[in-house]
């Protein structure tokens, strides 16, 4: 039995190895938070081409910018994942064949009778101003009396002559990629593609919300190897400081790794999409399981003929209970870390319990009895204390529901993004607009057009049915034949050439049926159209959300706004779970400690208070900061237990005192992190521990 | 169109600071021609364009224009407005002779003193064609062919300072 912990972890990582190919492990922090519904959302929004769209700016605008301006257009549309660039407001080819086509139908049409005189008014105007004005001009043979109207199309973003601008900085440039922020292996190779062409210019910025995917997940990759790497080296020197017992190290760390890639194998095998930082967090909640060897080892439980020691299996089970609680929340970030929790302790606590029983371990011998001199404090007096600290925290409490807080800051995009978002002064926001076929779709969007004029969709390039076919009867029953006749007559009179204008108005004379066009050419202003089984989608931009929302086809895809009600419901889930698991934890508590029941208590009550005094006091207080003061009960109740159930109290504060430097390692190091969300749970972590500290000390 | 006219005049201008140039507009429409005769002048941020006889004058500066009617400022609509500046600032381009956005925005053929230049982007839509004709490295006279048939022809006349 002696090699059964080697044998374990040999067992384990074959299985790894085996397994490699179904080990899923995701880096997007946001799905950590995203509700399923948001999630949802955001995917039909992605492939609307919703933050696929990648914007990059030309400081200037002289004739070295605007040839920086062609000369990246020109190179970044040789590249795959780029869909379509767009520097200036002209239309595409495509674009101009559909006007061309339906231009009769699309162009706004004066229907006024025209008789002999009001022709020879009009051509003798364009005659006069094309012989006279110094500006050239000149007369559409096609519609010389220009009856029909093209309106140029209002467009939110500004410009310098045909050239998008971005505000006063420079020429403005937007692609189209086909890459979205949770594709990372497509957007790395995107966004080094880009960069490579962007590093020989100078002055120039750029922006997609895919670099944030990029960026970010390399810096968090980095950040939690580094992390695991200080926590192993801080405790694996303590460990060995500790037990003073090489074979014991060994045989604990090697129990520590096989509880982690046990945990690691099933939790990325049944959850599709297993966080890394749940898997950093999950590996550091693993090396709490010391304090079941530390107290065993310093109880001499391994020369005992006890199968099991109750105050560790109390603590073992109201530890697990508490995070079995917690795996079932709808949060998947709590869910995965709790989840993780309960197997790696489990599989520690069998380890620790059953196979070191095994290893002959060599007994503990004391050195020397701690004594401490200092003035202790009554039970009470520590539970009042903690209730007006309680008192405090609620008083100065306030909750960030801003989810994207707890994600690594990368303050150098952020400032690029919000760079752009200033200059670009847009007040449309995007909504997504459904319908179950093509023709209800384009519907719902003039309904849309007609209750909010200036907003941007498809209705701004295509006709709905009914006022497609009204015009198409219009221009039927129209006279152009005579209106032909008259023209040429007139025109011959005041001086235009012979026959100039034999084939004027005749591209009114097949008209196109009322059909919905090719939409995909009007991708290049970001406006896709995607379906699915049942149901048609597209994106419009609008300017009034609530006017929107009285139709039932309009879905809200404020990111924020999803992100903030999410957290707010997140809030609510975390404040029921945690109650639920307050009430398991008393309960088991009440039947571990009885008499010392107030006793016990203390070692919640009071690290959760100190910590939350102390945040409340100094921080916006996040979701990671209250999940981490929920790792503090679980991990203060199992002291709570052992310190009233002891029988050699010398040896369980030895323990305690032992374990929690041992806590302050794994997880302290955490504070160090340049991701929020780890650093919170830091240093709450770190506070808790110096409040235990303080109750083993002084409590009576 | 009008823009078209003052892309023109870019290509007589360079390395001089005011030209006295004839403008011929053949209109396909009409059949016949129209002849206009101005002056151009450079100044550190801008242009003018001055039509003596008919006292208007077009002036850009810091990417402001304006138009004059006997030295009295008339303002023009949007459309028109943007369509000149755009191609005042195109002078600009031409007159520095800065041959790498040249290329970008146009297909160059050169066969002796002659130069065709074909446009690649946006100006496509109404220009087929532009001619530039040379004489020891200096522009003589610059033909615009447009997608409507109608050409315009400018030649130089002298460069008066």
């Amino acid at each position: 039995m002696k090699y059964a912990n080697y044998i374990i972890l040999t067992l384990l990582l074959g299985l790894a190895f085996l397994l490699k190919e179904h080990i899923n492990i995701s880096t997007n922090l946001l799905s950590l938070f995203a509700s399923e519904e948001s999630i949802k959302k955001l995917n039909i929004a992605s492939k609307l081409g919703y933050s696929k769209e990648m914007l990059i700016a030309v400081k200037g605008f002289d004739n070295s910018s605007k040839t920086k301006l062609l000369e990246l257009s020109k190179k970044l549309n040789k590249l795959d994942g780029i869909k379509s660039v767009q520097s200036t407001l002209t239309p595409s080819k495509k674009q101009l064949d559909y006007y061309k086509k339906n231009y009769p139908l699309l162009t706004s049409f004066n229907d006024e009778i025209q008789n002999a005189q009001s022709i020879r008014e009009k051509l003798q105007n364009s005659y006069n101003e094309m012989t006279t004005n110094i500006f050239y001009s000149n007369i559409d043979k096609n519609d010389p009396l220009k009856l029909f109207n093209l309106e140029r199309k209002k467009t939110s973003l500004s410009h310098k002559g045909e050239y998008l601008a971005l505000g006063g900085y420079g020429y403005l440039m937007r692609v189209s990629t086909d890459v979205s922020a949770s594709d990372i292996s497509k957007a790395k190779i995107l966004y080094e593609e880009v960069n490579s062409i962007l590093n020989e210019y100078s002055d120039v910025v750029a922006f997609a919300p895919f670099f944030y995917t990029v960026e970010n997940s390399t810096k968090i990759k980095a950040d939690v190897k580094w992390i695991i790497l200080l926590s192993s080296i801080v405790l694996i020197l303590i460990y060995y400081i500790l037990i003073k017992n090489i074979r014991l190290l060994s045989h604990t760390l090697l129990a520590l790794f096989s509880s982690m890639v046990s945990a690691t194998l099933v939790s990325t095998m049944l959850y599709p999409n297993f966080n890394v930082l749940s898997l950093a967090f999950g590996m550091s909640i693993t090396a709490v399981s010391i304090d079941y060897l530390l107290h065993y080892y310093f109880h001499n439980f391994y020369q005992d003929k006890s199968i099991v020691d109750k105050n560790v299996l109390y603590g073992f089970l109201t530890t697990t209970v508490a995070f079995g609680i917690f795996s079932l929340i709808p949060i998947p970030i709590i869910s995965q870390i709790s989840f993780f929790a309960v197997l790696s302790l489990s599989f520690a606590y069998f380890l620790f319990t059953f196979i070191f029983k095994k290893l002959n371990i060599s007994e503990y011998r004391q050195d020397a009895v701690i004594s401490s001199k200092s003035k202790k404090l009554s039970s009470s007096t520590f539970f009042i204390f903690s209730l007006m600290l309680i008192s405090f925290s609620i008083y100065n409490l306030s909750l960030d529901n801003n989810i994207r807080n707890l994600d690594y800051q990368n303050t150098k995009l952020i400032n690029t993004e919000n760079f752009f978002k200033s200059s670009i002064k847009t007040n449309l926001k995007p909504v997504i607009i459904q319908a179950k076929s093509k023709d209800e779709l384009m519907n719902n969007l003039h309904l849309l057009h007609y209750e909010l004029p200036s907003s941007f969709s498809l209705a701004s390039f295509v006709q709905d049915k009914k006022s497609c076919e009204k015009r198409r009867k219009l221009l039927q029953n129209y006279d152009f034949s005579n209106l032909n006749t008259i023209l040429n007559i007139e025109a011959s009179k005041i001086g235009f050439r012979d026959s100039y204008f034999k084939d004027a108005y005749s591209f009114t004379k097949d008209i196109p049926k009322c059909k919905i066009p090719n939409l995909e050419i009007f991708n290049s202003y970001n406006l896709y159209i995607y379906n699915d089984k049942s149901t048609y989608y597209t994106m419009a931009f609008i300017d009034d959300m609530s006017k929107a929302s009285i139709f039932s086809f309009v879905s809200d895809i404020d990111v924020k706004k999803m992100f903030s009600q999410q957290a707010d419901k997140m809030y609510d889930d975390l404040a029921l779970y945690s109650s639920l698991v307050i009430t398991a934890v008393f309960i088991l508590l009440f039947f571990s400690v009885k008499t010392k029941f107030l006793y016990a208590l203390n070692y919640i009550i009071f690290p959760s208070s100190f910590v939350l005094a102390i945040l409340s006091a100094i921080y916006t207080i996040n979701l990671m900061h209250l999940f981490s003061l929920i790792i503090l009960i679980a991990i203060g109740i199992d002291y709570g237990i052992y310190m009233s159930n002891t029988s050699k109290k010398s040896n369980t504060i030895l323990a305690i005192r032992y374990s929690l430097l041992s806590t302050f390692a794994g997880f302290g190091v955490l504070a160090f992190s340049s991701i929020v969300a780890l650093q919170s749970i830091g240093i709450v972590i770190i506070l808790g521990v110096i409040s235990i500290f303080i109750l083993i000390r002084s409590q009576k | 169109m009008s823009k078209i006219i003052i892309l023109i005049f870019s290509f007589l201008i360079a390395n001089a600071n005011t030209f006295n140039f004839t403008e011929l507009r053949y209109s396909d429409a009409l059949g016949s021609s129209m002849e206009l005769h101005g002056e151009i002048s450079f100044f550190k941020n801008g242009l003018s364009i001055n039509y003596v006889d008919a006292k208007k004058t077009l002036q850009l500066n810091d990417s402001i224009l304006t138009y004059k009617e006997d030295m009295q400022v008339v303002p023009l609509d949007e459309e028109r407005s943007e369509q000149i500046t755009q191609y005042l600032e195109t002078v600009f381009l031409l007159h520095s002779g800065d041959n790498e956005l040249l290329n970008s925005m146009f297909d160059i053929e050169t066969i002796n003193e002659k130069s065709i230049l074909k446009p690649i982007g946006s100006i496509s839509y109404f220009v087929s064609s532009i001619e530039l004709s040379k004489d020891k490295n200096t522009i003589k006279e610059v033909k615009l062919f447009l997608k409507n048939s109608d050409e315009i022809t400018i030649k130089i006349d002298n460069e008066i300072r």
